[in-house]
């Protein structure tokens, strides 16, 4: 378990380190790519199969062939090289410190525990992991499951209406 | 638990293998040689007469975000497809209500034309 986490928490700095590094947009975007199936296998190891398929089937899947088909979009003739702020590092720097500062934190609070819920791993286990899921998707969050339908027509109607030439 | 995910970390496994020795092997055994034969176009393929690096239309960019709006409405089917047996009726209800809205997303899509190609 040890051993999986440290390897995959390796995999994920390098393709982190991977999506800023290059100046070619299109090996960031594949190097997300490699991230978010990195992620995933996270998620499976956390015990959340259906997250894990969401993350690759969602993510890995659909919202990259996005970011690939915008990077073709935006990229004219030749391959854009990114010009940098000159203050870029100082920034990075600051923010990687205090994040880093952060997580420590939170890592070394022993309070930090946290309520159980009543979905612990034993309950988890004896109904399965995207049944109960479905059971609090569709009896408690009913209504946010509805509104996301909509939210999901907003973002057609905006497709559309950004990517249109002409609107009939 | 995570055992049980072993095969599959031996299928990858024996896949990026199978990669390396695809990618390696053959240029090694027979040697690297570029003939004129070998950079013509396969089989049936178009012999390229402009670059590849342009602007691609936008049609590929509507179609991305159009697939990307029914993947996540297929993703919340699965959830529901699961316990639908338990849920009987209300479970139908709540799914024909979700998948109506998004059915309104679709006769807008299409009547605006964007499932065309190049429209």
């Amino acid at each position: 378990m040890v051993v999986a986490f440290a390897i995959l928490a390796a995999w994920e700095l390098v393709t982190a380190i991977g999506v800023m590094a290059s100046r070619r947009p299109i090996y960031n975007a594949l190097s997300l790519v490699a991230n978010m199936l990195g992620l995933a296998v996270l998620f499976l190891l956390l015990n959340a199969q259906f997250l894990f398929a969401a993350q690759i089937i969602v993510y890995a899947g659909a919202v990259m062939v996005l970011f690939v088909f915008i990077i073709a979009l935006l990229n004219p003739q030749m391959d854009i090289t990114l010009s940098r702020p000159s203050m870029e590092w100082a920034y990075g720097l600051i923010f990687g410190v205090v994040f880093a500062g952060l997580i420590l934190a939170l890592v070394y609070n022993r309070d930090l525990t946290g309520i159980p819920g009543p979905f612990t791993p034993e309950v988890i286990d004896a109904f399965g992991n995207v049944q109960i899921l479905g059971a609090v998707l569709y009896s408690r969050f009913l209504l946010p499951v509805e509104v996301t339908s909509v939210l999901l027509l907003v973002a057609a109607v905006g497709a559309v209406y950004l990517a249109a030439r002409k609107i009939r | 638990m995570l055992s049980d995910y072993f095969p599959l970390l031996i299928f990858l496994a024996a896949i990026f293998v199978f990669g390396l020795i695809a990618l390696f092997f053959p240029p090694w055994l027979a040697g690297a040689r570029t003939t004129t034969a070998k950079a013509l176009p396969y089989e049936s393929g178009i012999v390229p007469r402009t670059t590849a690096r342009r602007r691609f239309a936008v049609s590929f960019y509507l179609t991305a975000m159009l697939f990307i709006i029914f993947d996540v409405e297929a993703i919340f089917i699965y959830p529901w497809a699961v316990i639908l047996k338990g849920l009987r009726w209300f479970g139908i209800a709540e799914m024909a209500v979700f998948v109506g809205i998004l059915l309104i997303a679709l006769i807008y899509v299409w009547k605006k034309g964007a499932l065309e190609w190049g429209s």
